[in-house]
């Protein structure tokens, strides 16, 4: 029903914390739970990996990019995916400016449930205090306008990392009661590290956990994680944004009684397959392509990909995970004005 | 400064900044936000490098700027161009286009010749010790063919045109050491692709 062109009636933050509520919105928010920056942000703001990632003013005025310069609803200044594996003691390549940091695997600094302990000084650990100072910073300038989206990494990933992606899967095969002990007692630092953000500020958490589509199936994910995830929605309290990467239709139906507010899905999911597969239990946010769509295409296939995903209901529009850092500018620029076009063409804004 | 066609997110030779090359119109618009002392001046090295591995010549009125000088936009030879013009500093070689084959003895060289019917062609020889040099030249016009946009000249095997069988002396020059080897090249490409790409593969988080 064409009508009235679009005109933002509600703030950044409004409009994100409303989608994540279900409740009305002028129009959908485009959000950001993973990292939109790129290295030409990084140069704008003369604030380049790895050192964004370690120090709190340049990771501020990064993650600030994402709304100032993008037009995106939200700010996210946890880029990547190892603050808290880092702080654990993992071995880090920290790479350089046009590379993601990582955790060595094949070096992994646990072997039994009983070496997870949670380290003296945690959350004062530089690269975990670096996201909290971060987001301290963001949202006293930027608190009334914009969602400030935190990001804790879930006890899967974490094991991945200090366990190893192998031993740890091999574990779940072998031994899977201790198993959830592990995941049990990892779950420690999730919260610490969450509720530390939220105190900070954050208004909203991304909590990705890689049961990923590549490695784990649905019924993996109801065995270990459906239930722990559950109990991430009474600890942490401000909306979640579930994250796992790959083909995940197969869970999605149990991810939606998790009560989490929204889930981050993947482009190797049809959106219009996600949003019957969820059924209405959760919000969907995603999905648009990173390898292919924004980062080697141009703005024709990006507004392409983001009128399929609202045409298939999805509620909050975003890259489907950490944008490639040599994404083009004009691909990111796309996203916002897309939405505010196909909103305009399909909701009525005359009685506005 | 209009659509960007290549990105190089390092520049090892200025404080690593970040440069991007943009298309608009005609006009090919280098570019980085960095505001580091001696930019503009890098950035005006960049470009003439530029000039002189593509066929594109340098804006009159900007230090910035070049302007493509062919019919066609060649998307790959510029992305080529741009990427050694950052990344590269070795003096840009002149004379004859020639190289040495790195899967044979055999040294390649490409000579430009004109025909009323075809145009400008460009006829691939080999000289060296090597049983069946033909085969290299074959593979050679192959790569013109795939990363130049080039057609196969006429019913020979040893020869390519570009478009309208323009004369592209540069960007022949310039496809010249990629084209004698596609596999590894199209390597590189997908590593390139890769690097700074958050997915389960790069994270370690997948079975392939």
């Amino acid at each position: 029903m064409p009508s009235t062109k679009y005109a933002g009636t509600l703030t950044s933050k409004e409009r994100t914390l409303r989608a994540l509520r279900g409740e009305p919105v002028d129009r959908p928010p485009v959000t950001n739970p993973t990292n939109v920056a790129t290295v030409e942000l990084m140069d704008l703001v003369e604030a380049p990996f790895p050192t964004a990632n370690r120090d709190p003013e340049m990771n501020a005025r990064l993650a600030a990019t994402g709304y100032t310069q993008l037009g995106f609803d939200a700010i996210a200044p946890y880029f990547s995916i190892i603050q808290e594996s880092s702080a654990l003691g993992c071995e880090m390549q920290w790479e350089g400016k046009d590379n993601w940091p990582t955790v060595r695997m094949t070096r992994p600094i646990w072997k039994t449930v009983d070496d997870i302990k949670m380290p003296d000084g945690f959350l004062d650990h530089p690269d975990n205090w670096t996201i909290i100072e971060s987001i301290r910073l963001l949202k006293q300038e930027f608190g009334d306008e914009v969602a400030i989206v935190g990001k804790t990494m879930g006890p899967w990933t974490l094991a991945y990392h200090v366990f190893g992606v192998e031993p740890f899967l091999l574990a779940t095969v072998d031994d899977p009661p201790m198993v959830m002990d592990m995941l049990h007692r990892l779950k420690q630092f999730t919260i610490e590290f969450g509720l530390a953000q939220i105190e900070a500020g954050a208004d909203v958490l991304t909590l990705p956990d890689h049961a990923t589509g590549d490695l784990v199936s649905g019924e993996y994910y109801r065995r270990f994680l459906m239930d722990l995830h559950h109990e991430f929605v009474k600890d942490l309290p401000v909306p979640i944004m579930l994250h796992i990467c790959g083909a995940t239709t197969d869970r999605m139906p149990y991810i939606a009684t998790t009560g989490m507010a929204a889930f981050h899905f993947d482009s190797k999911n049809d959106p219009q397959e996600a949003m019957d597969a969820v059924d209405g239990g959760i919000n969907l946010v995603g999905n648009l392509n990173n390898p292919v769509t924004l980062y080697s295409r141009g703005p024709e296939e990006v507004r392409a990909e983001v009128f399929k995903a609202l045409d298939a209901g999805v509620q909050l529009i975003a890259p489907e995970c950490a944008i490639p850092l040599k994404t083009k500018l004009e691909n990111l620029l796309e996203i916002p004005r897309a939405v505010e076009d196909w909103a305009a063409e399909h909701w009525d804004y005359s009685e506005n | 400064m209009g659509r960007c066609i290549e990105l190089v997110a390092v520049d090892p030779h200025f404080h690593d900044i970040t440069v991007g090359l943009y298309l608009r119109d005609r006009t090919l618009t280098i570019h980085t936000f960095s505001q580091v002392e001696g930019t503009a001046e890098r950035i005006e090295t960049i470009r003439e490098r530029l000039c002189a591995l593509a066929d594109v010549d340098p804006s009159p009125n900007a230090t910035n700027q070049a302007e493509l000088i062919s019919q066609e936009f060649y998307d790959r030879p510029l992305r080529f161009a741009f990427t050694e013009a950052v990344e590269k500093t070795n003096p840009i070689p002149t004379g004859p286009i020639s190289v040495a084959d790195t899967k044979s003895r055999l040294t390649f060289t490409v000579t430009p010749e004109h025909s009323d019917e075809l145009g400008w062609t460009y006829h691939v020889t080999a000289e060296g010790d090597f049983a069946r040099p033909q085969m290299r030249i074959m593979a050679v016009v192959g790569g013109y063919m795939r990363y130049g946009e080039c057609e196969r000249a006429g019913e020979d095997r040893d020869r390519f045109r570009f478009k309208h069988g323009e004369r592209l002396d540069r960007f022949a020059r310039l496809l010249l050491p990629y084209a004698r080897n596609v596999s590894a090249v199209d390597n590189m490409l997908e590593q390139a692709d890769l690097a700074g790409q958050m997915t389960t593969q790069t994270l370690g988080f997948a079975s392939n």
